[in-house]
C-alpha cells in the first residue's frame, strides 16, 4: 500500500468534482435550456408569422413604400367609417390624418405597433429628403462629417473578434470565480465544521488534501464556465437562426484561444489557492468578517476591464505581470495590442510561481485552522503558520 | 510497531496538555489512555498522528527497523475524537473514498467494504446516505473507515461511544482480533468495564500528567495502600484491640458484626488473618479488589488533592 501523492491528489480531485457534479441534473438542465431556446425560437417565429399577416388600411392622402411585414391597402377618405368598422376583422389597423395628426386606429395595442411607427417615420423622412434633393449618404455626412480612427503607437488596429473574446473571457472568469467562492466554503469551511478533516488528514498530508481540493474546485469552475459558454453559444445560434442571420463562427487564431485558455485556467488555479487559504481560516461563514475577502477576485477583473482602452499604459503593464491581476489584464492587453511572446511567457511564469506559493500557504493555514474548532486564528497565528513555525 | 513517548511537554495558552508525560505501547499491545475530559489525552493522540507537535520531549515510533516521530500515515488507523464523514454521501462512497486515500485498489477495497458492512449488519444499507443512519450506525462506519486498510497501529479515541451494549461487545471482539493479527492499539474510552477486559495496560492521565500506568494489578498496587477485606464475626469485638493491630491500617463497621478493613501495606493476607482471628470467631472473609472504575476515581481524586495541596 503505497501512499502516492498523485494517487491521493487524484482521489481528492475526483471526489470533490463528483460530489458537486451530478450528471443527471446536468443533462436535465441542458435539456431544460434547450427547450427554453426552442420555445423562444418558436415564439419568435410565431410573432414573425403574425407580423407578415399585418394588414393596414391607409388613407389615400398618405403614401407608403412597399414593406414585407405590412400589407398596405389604400382607401378614400369617405370610407373611413367602414374601414374603422373592419379593424379587428379584415384589417389590423387603419391609418389616416385628423386634426394635423396621424392616427393609427387599432382594436388593441400590440408589439408590432412600435416597428410600424418606426417604419412610418423612416418612410416620411425619406420622402421629405427626396423632396429636398438630399440623398441618404448626404444626410449621413451631415450628421457624421468625419469617420475617426485613433492609432496609438504600439497598438494594433481594433480586432472586434479578439475584443469580444477578451470580454467573453472576463465574463467566464467571473462565472468561474463566483463558483469558486461558493465551493471553497462548501468544500473547505463546511467540511471543517463537519469534523471530517481529522479523519482525512490521518490518511494524507495537508498539502495533498489542499492540492486535491484546489484541482477539484478548479474543475468545477471550468465546468460552470463551459456550461455558461455553451449556453451563450446556443442562445446566439438560436437567435441567429430566428433572425435569419448567418450562424456565428469563431474567427480567432488557435494560438490566441490557447493563450486565453492558459490565463483563464491559471487564474482560476491561483485564486482557488488563495480562496482555499482564506476558507481554511474561517470557522463559521455566517459570522466571519473574513467572508468579504472572498470577493477580492472580482477586483482585478473590473480593474483590467476599466483600463482596456489603455493597454500599453504603465498601470496595465504592471497589472499584466502582477500575479493577482495578470490573469485578467494580460488577455485584455493581448486583445488590444501586439504583445511580444516573452512578455506573455514571463506573465505565465510569475502566475505559476504564485500558484506554487499560494497553495503552500493555503495548506499551512489549513494545517493550523483544522486544530481550531470554534474560533478563528488571529493575525499572529496565521503569520506563524505561513512562516511554517510549529503550530502550538 | 512500538510507540514511545518521553517527557512530553505541551502547553496551550491556559491549559497544560502534556506535563513530562512518558509512556510506551509495545508491539501488538492494547493500551488504554484514560483520564477526565481535558486531561490531555486527545492532545497526545494528535501529536502521535502528527497534527501538532510537543513543546519538548520525544516521540519515537519504531517498526523494528526505522524510527520516526509521528506514525507513518499508511500504517495508521485513526478514529478521531471529533467524528465526521460525508453525511450526504452513501456508506459505500464514504468507505471507498477513504480506502482509496489509504492506497487500496478498488477491488481490494470493495471486498473489505463488503466484509465489514456484513460484520456490522449494514450490507443492505450500503447505498444509503450516511445521514439516514442512526448515530450508532454512523459510529460503526467511522470505525470501519479507520481500520479498513488493516493498519499496524490503531489509535481509537472513544471507540464505544454511541454504541449499544451488543455493538460494544462486537467492537471489543474486533479490537481483540486486531491484537491477534499483531496490531498495536492505543485507545481512549470512558467505559471502564470494557477497558478493563480489553487493555493489557492502562495509562491514567490528569491535567497533562501521567499519574499511574501499568497492568490493572500494577495500578491497583500503585494506587491502594493495602488489601481491602470484608470480615464477618460471630459476635461483637473489642475495638480497642482492633485499633492496636499492626496489620490493620483502618477499619469501618458496616453492619452489626461486619467490618471493612484496609490492611497495612507490606503484610500478607495470612498475617492479617492470624491477627484478627483472635478478636472473635470469623464467619466469613472476602478480599475486595477495586475495579478500574474505582481505581480511576481514586487516582483522579488523589491527583487533584495533591494539586490543591501544592497550590495551597
Amino acid at each position: 500500500m503505497i501512499n502516492n501523492y498523485w494517487q491521493q491528489v487524484t482521489a481528492v480531485t475526483a471526489w470533490e468534482f463528483k460530489r458537486f457534479f451530478k450528471w443527471k441534473q446536468e443533462l436535465m438542465s441542458y435539456g431544460v435550456m434547450l427547450m427554453i431556446f426552442v420555445g423562444i425560437s418558436i415564439w419568435q417565429n410565431h410573432i414573425a408569422d403574425n407580423d407578415n399577416r399585418i394588414k393596414v388600411a391607409v388613407s389615400e392622402e398618405i403614401k407608403l413604400p412597399e414593406h414585407s411585414r405590412f400589407s398596405v391597402t389604400y382607401f378614400p377618405a369617405d370610407q373611413l367609417a367602414s374601414v374603422q368598422q373592419s379593424v379587428g376583422d379584415e384589417q389590423d389597423a387603419a391609418v389616416y390624418t385628423a386634426d394635423n395628426k396621424l392616427v393609427i386606429f387599432v382594436e388593441e395595442k400590440d408589439k408590432w405597433l412600435e416597428s410600424f411607427k418606426r417604419w412610418m417615420s423612416e418612410s416620411a423622412q425619406s420622402e421629405r429628403l427626396k423632396l429636398a434633393g438630399i440623398s441618404g449618404e448626404d444626410l449621413n455626412l451631415i450628421i457624421n462629417p468625419y469617420n475617426y480612427q485613433l492609432k496609438v503607437k504600439g497598438e494594433k488596429a481594433k480586432d472586434d473578434s479578439k475584443n469580444t473574446a477578451a470580454l467573453l473571457t472576463m465574463i467566464l472568469l467571473m462565472v468561474g470565480l463566483v463558483t469558486a467562492f461558493a465551493y471553497a466554503f462548501t468544500s473547505i469551511t463546511t467540511e471543517k465544521q463537519q469534523r471530517v478533516t481529522e479523519q482525512l488528514l490521518s490518511t494524507m498530508s495537508a498539502q495533498t488534501w489542499m492540492d486535491g481540493k484546489i484541482f477539484g474546485i478548479t474543475l468545477l469552475c471550468i465546468k460552470s464556465l463551459l456550461t455558461t459558454a455553451l449556453s451563450m453559444f446556443i442562445f446566439y445560434q438560436v437567435m441567429a437562426i430566428v433572425d435569419g442571420s448567418p450562424v456565428t463562427t469563431v474567427g480567432l487564431e488557435v494560438s490566441y484561444i490557447l493563450q486565453l485558455v492558459v490565463f483563464l485556467v491559471l487564474g482560476l488555479l491561483m485564486w482557488n489557492s488563495l480562496l482555499a487559504g482564506f476558507a481554511a481560516t474561517i470557522d463559521d461563514p455566517n459570522h466571519s468578517s473574513r467572508t468579504m475577502l472572498m470577493l477580492l477576485p472580482a477586483v482585478p477583473i473590473f480593474l483590467a476591464y476599466s483600463l482596456a482602452d489603455a493597454p500599453q499604459s504603465m498601470t496595465m503593464q504592471v497589472l499584466s505581470y502582477f500575479p493577482l491581476t495578470s490573469f485578467a489584464a494580460m488577455p485584455i492587453r493581448m486583445a488590444e495590442a501586439t504583445i511580444p511572446i516573452w512578455q506573455i511567457l514571463l506573465s505565465i511564469s510569475i502566475l505559476l510561481a504564485a500558484i506554487y506559493v499560494f497553495r503552500k500557504a493555503a495548506s499551512r493555514l489549513f494545517n493550523m485552522g483544522v486544530m481550531m474548532y470554534g474560533k478563528e486564528p488571529g493575525m499572529k497565528e496565521m503569520l506563524d503558520a505561513l512562516l511554517n513555525r510549529k503550530f502550538k | 510497531m512500538q510507540i514511545k513517548l518521553t517527557n512530553i511537554v505541551k502547553n496551550y495558552a491556559t491549559v497544560t496538555a502534556g506535563n513530562k508525560a512518558s509512556f510506551a505501547v509495545g508491539d501488538g499491545e492494547i493500551v488504554a489512555l484514560l483520564g477526565p475530559n481535558g486531561a490531555g489525552k486527545s492532545s497526545l493522540v494528535r501529536m502521535l498522528v502528527g497534527f501538532t507537535f510537543p513543546d519538548s520531549g520525544e516521540i519515537e515510533i519504531s517498526d523494528g527497523e526505522q524510527v520516526t516521530n509521528t506514525i507513518p500515515k499508511h500504517q495508521l488507523g485513526y478514529l478521531p475524537e471529533d467524528r465526521g464523514l460525508f453525511l450526504d454521501r452513501s456508506l459505500y462512497e464514504n468507505l471507498m473514498y477513504l480506502a482509496k486515500l489509504r492506497g487500496l485498489s478498488s477491488q481490494v477495497a470493495d471486498e473489505k467494504i463488503d466484509y465489514w458492512l456484513h460484520r456490522f449488519d449494514l450490507t443492505d444499507r450500503a447505498k444509503e446516505p450516511l445521514k439516514s443512519l442512526s448515530k450508532g450506525n454512523q459510529q460503526k462506519i467511522q470505525l470501519i473507515s479507520s481500520v479498513l486498510h488493516e493498519p499496524k497501529i490503531a489509535i481509537l479515541d472513544e471507540p464505544f461511544s454511541g454504541l449499544d451494549p451488543i455493538n460494544q461487545e462486537i467492537v471489543v471482539s474486533i479490537i481483540k482480533e486486531f491484537q491477534e493479527k499483531g496490531m498495536t492499539v492505543l485507545l481512549s474510552a470512558h467505559q471502564m468495564n470494557l477497558v478493563e477486559r480489553l487493555a493489557d495496560r492502562v495509562v491514567l492521565m490528569n491535567l497533562g500528567e501521567i499519574i499511574a500506568q501499568g497492568s490493572l494489578a500494577e495500578i491497583r498496587q500503585q494506587l491502594t495502600e493495602g488489601e481491602k477485606l470484608i470480615v464477618r464475626f460471630n459476635g461483637a469485638i473489642d475495638e480497642a484491640k482492633l485499633a492496636a493491630l499492626s496489620t490493620v491500617a483502618g477499619y469501618e463497621q458496616t453492619s452489626n458484626y461486619e467490618y471493612y478493613f484496609t490492611t497495612t501495606a507490606g503484610h500478607s493476607l495470612n498475617q492479617v488473618i492470624n491477627e484478627i482471628k483472635d478478636l472473635a470467631e470469623i464467619l466469613d472473609i472476602r478480599s475486595e479488589h477495586l475495579g478500574l472504575h474505582d481505581l480511576y476515581l481514586e487516582a483522579i481524586k488523589k491527583a487533584n488533592d495533591n494539586q490543591q495541596e501544592q497550590t495551597a
